[in-house]
């Protein structure tokens, strides 16, 4: 009886121990994810565990988004390796690359791989000749509609946007000739605070720097740490007067903040809104139909300068990992190969790969085709520049005292003077 | 006008001053409470024009506070923030009183000099040192465990010179007909010291509760999973890139503001009582 149990303990010693053994095989990475993008990147972390069962495991915290940048900066400035892959927004990766905390993925992304990413996508996530991440989705500017105070003020839309293409589009002044009858209409004395016009992200750089680049403004200077000569130009003092007057004039609101603006549009306060392709998600979860969709204006005289703005997150991995194998297989399965297809259908963004641009998808999507032509005609990626941080700060304030009746000019050149100095840092 | 009437019309302009300044103050605290039981359609439906409908609910609803606790873990934040602070108020005071209690009644070489680092240390902000203490946190293992958030704070600068200050009031010979009595320094602490020294404890308590509950840039560093979360951190999570979720918002910060209510209504004679004794006297 004894031997038969020390035999039996032996065996499930050895059972144990090949259990271990086995266990120590299977690679572990983190990855640091917002948790605005949890739902698809939850669902493709799953699907990459079950393709690489016994090989590798992705283990996946998701922050609240405004926790994310902090938590790069802390971490990353100390050197550890507590996170092997992490999201990094798109226009971050510069800034990133600059403070050494992206490795180059070029040796595990091919040339064939890259070319897969809409030429935006591959814009936003390279410094210099070196691939710094990999964007796992996109997102495009599209001018969306409320179907029922258009109708109370008896505007059609169909007829208002009839034959509107990528090629023709609204301009921007009829659209606040629209706005304002429509305001009229259905707000005659003001006291429900119908805005005319809005755009998502007021007062932010992302959205707002395309009333300066629908006039032929740039961003930044080339090599991206010069503003001399850009927002100080004529496009931008004149896109930034132009805002100003529409503030002025009760089109565009004043006071709003970007985070409640959909909110606003979803409960039947603004008319004409400027958003991404990420809103009808959030319109479907409210339970919000009376809305409608278009190709975004254009100024009159300035057909060819139409700019929309685009970028998503991407994914970087971590100088400091000591699972780069594991983490750049991670990268491509989540958003080249499998993953890229289960956080798209999951998650509801734009793709950033060209080829997942299908009939299947614009048909159960019909926005979609609208970001898919702008994406490949309109697209403009924001600021690259190592100083971002201090690039949109600033930028963010000059839209926002603009709005607050801050002369245009002066302002601007306030803008470029703070951000002259701010970029001195960062030359070399 | 007769005197009488003079202080009638003064007291009457006074009382409408006060009320005027306590709406001012409670206003936005009550519309966030009111707020908690509606959607967010109507509290952005009824903002403009201001009228009876942005303030009071049209539909009352309690969804908010199910959806925070059923789909955002709210409870577990809650209870971890609880946590923290009934295992942080007796460890903290225990030491605070008892550094106190040496600093107050003991002589000893480079007591002005280490009293003045305690001094120092609650009057550097979180903020300058947060850095090098999530740099050792990492290093000993801790990130994302409640010892990150609560080691750090088992000492506590200001309730340690609440209490110097406050048992410097305290007779030393009370002390020392104690001591004659036979009783041993324990029992001189615990059985003298401490139930002269109520309002102080309290005081401490109630201070280090708050600074505790309301915490949120240490927990943000160091916690990560949702099973980690403090209360002010996951209010963060009520909100995605493309909307606020001001109802849920407005819940999560009533349940947030209602215990520390709760705790001041009952307990601020002796907070009053604490802060002017641990103030003035030295």
């Amino acid at each position: 009886m004894r031997k038969i149990l020390s035999l039996a303990l032996a065996f499930a010693m050895l059972l144990t121990l090949a259990a271990v053994a086995s266990a120590d095989d299977v690679v572990t990475i983190k990855l640091m994810m917002s948790n605005t993008q949890q739902t698809g990147v939850s669902a493709a972390v799953e699907a990459f565990n079950k393709a690489y069962e016994g090989k590798y495991v992705c283990e996946a915290e998701y922050l609240a988004f405004d926790n994310v940048f902090e938590t790069i900066e802390v971490s990353m400035q100390q050197s550890t390796a507590e996170f092997d892959v992490f999201a990094a927004d798109g226009p971050n990766i510069g800034a990133y690359v600059n403070r050494g905390y992206l490795t180059p993925l070029n040796d595990y992304i091919t040339a064939e791989e890259f070319a897969s990413f809409t030429p935006a996508m591959q814009d936003e996530v390279t410094v210099g000749d070196a691939i710094y991440g990999a964007a796992m989705g996109d997102s495009e500017l599209v001018m969306y509609y409320n179907t029922a105070l258009l109708e109370q003020a008896g505007i059609d839309p169909a007829e208002l946007f009839a034959g509107v293409d990528g090629e023709h589009r609204i301009s921007w002044e009829k659209l606040v000739e629209t706005a304002k009858a429509a305001q009229a209409a259905v707000d005659p004395d003001g006291s429900q605070g119908i805005i005319g016009i809005e755009f998502q992200q007021v007062g932010r750089t992302y959205q707002m720097n395309v009333l300066a680049n629908d006039r032929g403004g740039a961003n930044i200077a080339e090599g991206g740490l010069s503003v001399d000569g850009v927002i100080n130009s004529t496009p931008w003092i004149e896109a930034l007067t132009w805002y100003q007057q529409q503030v002025n004039d009760g089109v565009f609101s004043k006071g709003i903040a970007a985070g409640d603006t959909s909110s606003y549009f979803m409960a039947g306060k603004i008319i004409f809104y400027l958003g991404t392709t990420a809103l009808p998600g959030t319109f479907d979860n409210n339970g919000f139909t009376t809305y409608g969709y278009t190709y975004k204006p254009f100024f009159e005289g300035h057909e060819a300068d139409v700019t929309t703005c685009c970028g998503s997150w991407a994914v970087g991995m971590n100088p400091k990992t000591e699972k780069a194998e594991a983490a750049a297989e991670f990268i491509k399965y989540l958003c080249i190969y499998d993953g890229s297809d289960v956080y798209i259908n999951a998650s509801g963004m734009l793709p950033a790969l060209s080829r997942q641009f299908t009939d299947e998808l614009i048909a159960a999507k019909p926005y979609l085709a609208i970001a898919q032509y702008e994406g490949a005609n309109t697209a403009l990626v924001r600021a690259k520049t190592p100083a971002f941080n201090e690039y949109s700060t600033s930028v963010n304030a000059l839209w926002e005292n603009v709005r607050n009746g801050a002369d245009p000019a002066q302002a601007a050149q306030d803008c470029v003077d703070e951000l002259t100095t701010a970029f001195l840092e960062y030359e070399e | 006008m007769t005197p009488n009437a003079k202080r009638t019309l003064g007291h009457i302009v006074l009382y409408i001053v006060f009320i005027l300044i306590a709406v001012i103050a409670l206003f936005p605290i009550l519309y966030v409470f009111l707020a908690s039981f509606r959607t967010d359609e109507e509290i952005f439906k009824y903002a403009f024009p201001f009228t009876r409908d942005t303030i009071l609910p049209v539909r009352w609803t309690v969804e908010n506070y199910i959806t925070i606790f059923r789909d955002f873990g709210f409870g577990m934040a809650v209870m971890n923030t609880s946590f923290v602070v009934l295992v942080l108020i007796p460890v903290n005071l225990l030491v605070a009183s008892l550094a106190g209690y040496a600093f107050a009644f003991y002589n000893f070489r480079g007591k002005n000099a280490l009293f003045a680092v305690f001094m120092i240390s609650f009057m550097v902000p979180i903020d300058s040192v947060a850095l090098p203490l999530y740099t050792m946190i990492t290093k000993m293992g801790l990130v994302n465990t409640r010892w990150a958030l609560i080691l750090p704070s088992i000492s506590n600068g200001l309730a340690m010179f609440l209490f110097t200050q406050f048992f410097r009031g305290i007779p030393v010979s009370l002390l020392e007909a104690a001591r004659i009595d036979g009783a041993n320094l324990r029992e001189v602490f615990f059985r003298i010291v401490v139930p002269l020294s109520v309002p102080i404890f309290i005081t401490a308590g109630l201070m280090i509760f708050v600074n505790e509950w309301n915490n949120y840039l240490w927990p943000l560093l160091v916690t990560r999973s949702p099973e980690m979360r403090t209360i002010q951190v996951s209010l963060a999570y009520f909100k995605d890139e493309n909307e606020t979720f001001w109802s849920l918002v407005y819940a999560a910060a009533s349940i947030s503001t209602i215990v520390p209510v709760l705790l001041f209504l009952p307990l601020q004679k002796y907070f009053v009582q604490g802060i002017t004794a641990g103030g003035v006297k030295g």
